[in-house]
């Protein structure tokens, strides 16, 4: 919400949305998914007829890219596909909104950090989330907002690979999800960078799960989180 | 199986398929700043190839250099003017073949691009001859070195049983992802370019 | 029913439990990285180096769905001009007819039953089990890509499509050429590569039946085209009298051009070379004139479960020329194998394949859950399958019926309870409750999922 209101928006809550169904869907199980995704889709379609921006890279995938077949043949199918075309990765659409409405960076900066407490100084490193990477093609938008907020941020090596969360793959083959996340601990590490800033939860709850079983100095942000200009720590 | 036609038997089972467009073919463009001889050189170089360039009447000449210390030669009557072979294929037989240090054939033509020769069974009277030996001339006319594989290939029309495009030296990277050369073909390649 | 998921239940452990044999193999780990990575890297180099790759790589694409999508008319032009030349044509509607024709064709060569077989790389061969049905008929089998030697004589499946020895170290590799030679081989890998070509130079010469894979065949002019980069490929359809070639009947191109297309993609998507080194495109067996060649050449078409597919929602599955590309950007490839998956194809590719092809396999019915859904691999084909998504069209046709009754039933409750605006509101307060107390709560998960999740991981703190 910060984020967005630091962009320039006007955003509105859609308080009846809740889950998207992935999980059930990516399980294997369409009905289960569309039963729990058909009131979001409701909420979202009440809400607003404007674009709906979604905070979690796979669930803004799972919108945009299956809702339309989730629902096919269904009465809500011309509905899921409306809001599949509106619906934006929270930082593609930040920073599709750089692009429209040019910001001035120096006053967008200052105007943050009167807001807020001033920003570290400490780059960030950035992990891409894979739906949000290829299927809407986020990794430049997060940079390029990243970059709008003040930030420094850097690659780490490997960066296009999986962090091995895949939803209820984490589970389902714990070993190999575990094994995925520590090389991709290790890569992120290696950069020497304390922050680790994604536009996707879920990898967060994973590769915070584990560097914290494994007693790794790592901390873990949303990228929003760093839009918002908020430091560690605040509500989400 | 369908005795009478196991092969309708096969394809009824297939689906019909409807009619449509012709895919597009694209040709391949290349990403050099070289062009012609050079750029095939080059090519041929980095793969590992080694190649000169002669005239006609040196051809003989230049095998001959090439083979001292790699043993006996190996080719087909009339591969290069001039040039009397240790081995003449296919009398020799193949076992003798096996044994030859060098095999000389005529190249059909060459591409720039990827560093190919492009060889043919019909014009060294067969394949063992650019095969068996550890060491292989390619005797290419300069005027059929072109920009690449696929440029030859759109432009063919009767196709001998074998034809062969060879781009460097035998190699296999089977073992720790090492590359390894001469692994059963010739591990040693020499373009011999005749302008 | 209960039986189906037992088995079910059963199977997933046990690529879990291979999973982890696997993931304690430091060695296994590290080769499978390290090779995977630098095919990787050179794929990207090489495809770099073309000016219009994405343009080539749409084409491709469009060329296999054509190609798939025409198969009847396609293969009946193909073998109407192959056997215009000479060549005989078997058409195996699954593995036995396969095995039985080439075990009559290497019956009726003129070394016999027992002839030494030199074996090019086939994967065609590797489904149908080829090498075991020779052998019981009496034949010599010996395989002659330096990768599929290794193997054969370790008595191992490849675990890559393009590197099948992959998974060895040099050190292994001495020890198996050691004990094949009676004589020590050190483990350098220059000599044991002298070994090798030393050892399969006899079998070229002695060979009486040579077979090896087909990676395109051509339409138009009735041709077979078969890449490589040792030599071996063309050593047995050159030396040996007969020459079988094993074909999946989804490798067809239209045309040359076509065929162009398509090399131009192979090699680079494989290994990163522009081409490999040997290009060889056979039309026909040897000709008057020639003095070498084999007499004989006969093509076995193999259906093998892929007409089932082409009816199928998988049916792009079969746009595949097994290039690896695949395997070299998975992430769960990498960090266990291809043996992992107990199936001739291996990676993403092979976890959408085996499936398929095999629709009765009840182990095969576990590998589309192997995958996070990265799509990695789909941004990697270069015929452009949409991997990932076949994995979850996978999941999403089979789990209804065959997952566990636990997960069924869990999945139906999930969405009854999260469909009521109630339980959402509660779960909501829940989560919110739950995530300031998960230092208790790590204490109490042990089973299942969320026991899954536990063991190795800490439970996410609130935000
Ligand atoms: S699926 Fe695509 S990337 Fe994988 S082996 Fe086949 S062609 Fe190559």
């Amino acid at each position: 919400m910060q984020a967005l209101r630091a962009a320039g928006c006007e955003p509105k809550d859609v308080g009846g949305a809740f889950c998207c169904g992935q999980p059930a869907y990516n399980s294997g199980f369409a009905k289960e998914a569309r039963r729990v995704a058909k009131p979001t889709l409701r909420a979202v379609s009440k809400a607003s007829s404007g674009d709906c921006v979604v905070a979690s890279g796979s669930c803004a995938a799972m919108m945009s890219h299956y809702w339309p077949e989730l629902f096919a043949g269904t009465p809500q199918a011309a509905e899921a596909r409306r809001v599949a075309e509106r619906t934006k990765e929270l930082t593609v659409y930040v920073s599709s909104r750089l692009e429209s409405e040019p910001v001035n960076d120096a006053p967008q900066a200052e105007s943050a950090a009167e807001v807020h407490p001033p920003l570290a100084e400490e780059p960030v490193v950035i992990h891409d989330a894979c739906h949000a990477l290829r299927g809407l093609g986020a990794a430049e938008a997060t940079r390029r907002a990243l970059a709008a907020s003040g930030r420094r941020y850097v690659n780490p090596p490997g960066s296009e690979r999986c962090c091995g969360f895949g939803g209820l793959f984490s589970v389902k083959m714990p070993d190999v999800s575990v094994a995925m996340a520590d090389e991709k601990l290790d890569l992120l590490a290696s950069t020497g960078c304390e922050t680790v800033v994604s536009c996707d939860l879920s990898c967060l709850v994973h590769l915070e799960g584990r560097a914290g079983r494994r007693g790794l100095a790592l901390r873990f942000e949303h990228a929003a989180s760093l839009l918002e200009g908020i430091g560690p720590g605040a509500g989400k | 199986m369908n005795a009478h036609n196991p092969k309708s038997a096969f394809l009824t089972r297939l689906p019909e398929g409807e009619a449509t467009q012709p895919p597009p073919t694209p040709v391949a463009q290349y990403v050099s700043d070289r062009k012609g001889t050079q750029a095939f050189i080059a090519a041929w170089g980095a793969l590992g190839g080694t190649s000169q360039i002669a005239s006609a009447a040196e051809a003989a000449v230049a095998v001959k250099t090439y083979s001292r210390g790699r043993g006996d030669i190996l080719a087909s009557p009339g591969a290069v003017e001039g040039l009397v072979p240790d081995l003449t294929w296919p009398d020799c037989g193949r076992q003798a073949a096996a044994a030859a240090g060098v095999g000389v054939v005529r190249a059909e033509a060459a591409a720039q691009a990827t560093g190919s020769v492009i060889i043919r069974s019909d014009t060294n009277l067969g394949r063992s001859v650019s095969l068996l030996p550890p060491a292989c001339v390619f005797v290419i006319d300069e005027s059929t070195i072109m920009e690449s594989l696929g440029a030859y290939l759109r432009r063919l029309s009767a196709l001998p049983s074998q034809l062969v495009a060879v781009t460097g030296p035998s190699r296999s990277a089977d073992i720790e992802s090492t590359l390894v050369i001469g692994v059963h073909g010739p591990g040693e390649v020499h373009a011999l370019i005749i302008r | 029913m209960a039986s189906t998921t037992a088995t079910e239940a059963a199977t997933l452990n046990s690529f879990n439990t291979r999973a982890r044999q696997a993931l304690r193999d430091e060695r296994l780990r590290d080769a499978v990285a390290r090779s995977t990575d630098l095919l990787g890297s050179r794929r990207v180099e090489a495809l770099s180096e073309l000016a219009n790759a994405d343009e080539l790589r749409d084409a491709a694409a469009a060329i296999r769905s054509a190609s798939v999508s025409r198969l009847r008319s396609l293969l009946d032009e193909w073998s109407d001009n192959f056997t215009a030349l000479g060549g005989t044509v078997h058409w195996a509607r699954d593995a036995a007819e396969a095995t039985g024709a080439i075990a009559e064709i290497v019956a009726a060569s003129p070394a016999g039953p027992g002839a030494v077989v030199a074996k090019g790389k086939s994967m065609a061969s590797e489904e149908i089990h080829l090498n075991e049905v020779l052998a019981s008929a009496g034949a010599d089998v010996i395989e002659t890509d330096l990768g599929e030697f290794i193997i054969q004589l370790a008595g191992e499946a490849p675990s890559h499509i393009i590197a099948p020895a992959l998974h060895k170290d040099r050190f292994q590799i001495a020890d198996l050429f050691t004990a094949d030679s009676g004589q020590a081989v050190s483990a350098e890998i220059h000599e044991e590569a002298a070994y090798a070509r030393d050892r399969l130079r006899r079998a070229f010469l002695d060979a009486g039946v040579g077979i090896t894979g087909v990676n395109f065949a051509v339409a138009s002019t009735g041709s077979i085209c078969l890449v490589e980069n040792e030599g071996n490929g063309r050593m047995c359809s050159s030396l040996p009298s007969v020459h079988v070639a094993i074909m999946g009947m989804e490798r067809i191109v239209a045309d040359l051009a076509e065929l162009d297309v398509m090399l131009n993609l192979l090699a680079r998507s494989a290994t990163g070379q522009a081409l490999t080194v040997y290009t060889n495109l056979i039309t026909g067996p040897r000709r008057d004139g020639e003095a070498d060649g084999p007499e004989n050449l006969h093509v076995v078409v193999l259906d093998g479960g892929r007409s089932a597919a082409l009816h199928s929602q998988y049916s792009s599955a079969l746009s595949c020329i097994r290039c690896g590309a695949c395997l070299n950007v998975c992430p769960v490839y990498r960090q266990v194998g291809g043996h992992v998956y107990e199936s001739v194809y291996s990676g993403p590719i092979g976890a959408v394949l085996t499936p398929i092809l095999r629709p009765d396999d009840p182990s095969a019915r576990e590998l589309p859950e192997a995958s996070s859904l990265c799509g990695a691999c789909t941004e990697a084909c270069p015929v452009q399958i949409p991997l990932h998504d076949l994995l979850l069209k996978l999941r999403l046709e089979r789990a209804p019926e065959s997952a566990t009754a636990t997960r069924r039933w869990g999945f139906r409750l999930w969405s009854l309870a999260w469909s009521l605006p109630l339980v959402r509101h509660i779960s909501r307060v829940l989560t919110r409750l739950g995530l300031r107390c998960t230092r208790v709560l790590r204490r109490l998960p042990s089973r299942g999922w969320p026991g899954a999740w536990n063991k190795c991981r800490d439970l996410p703190r609130a935000r």
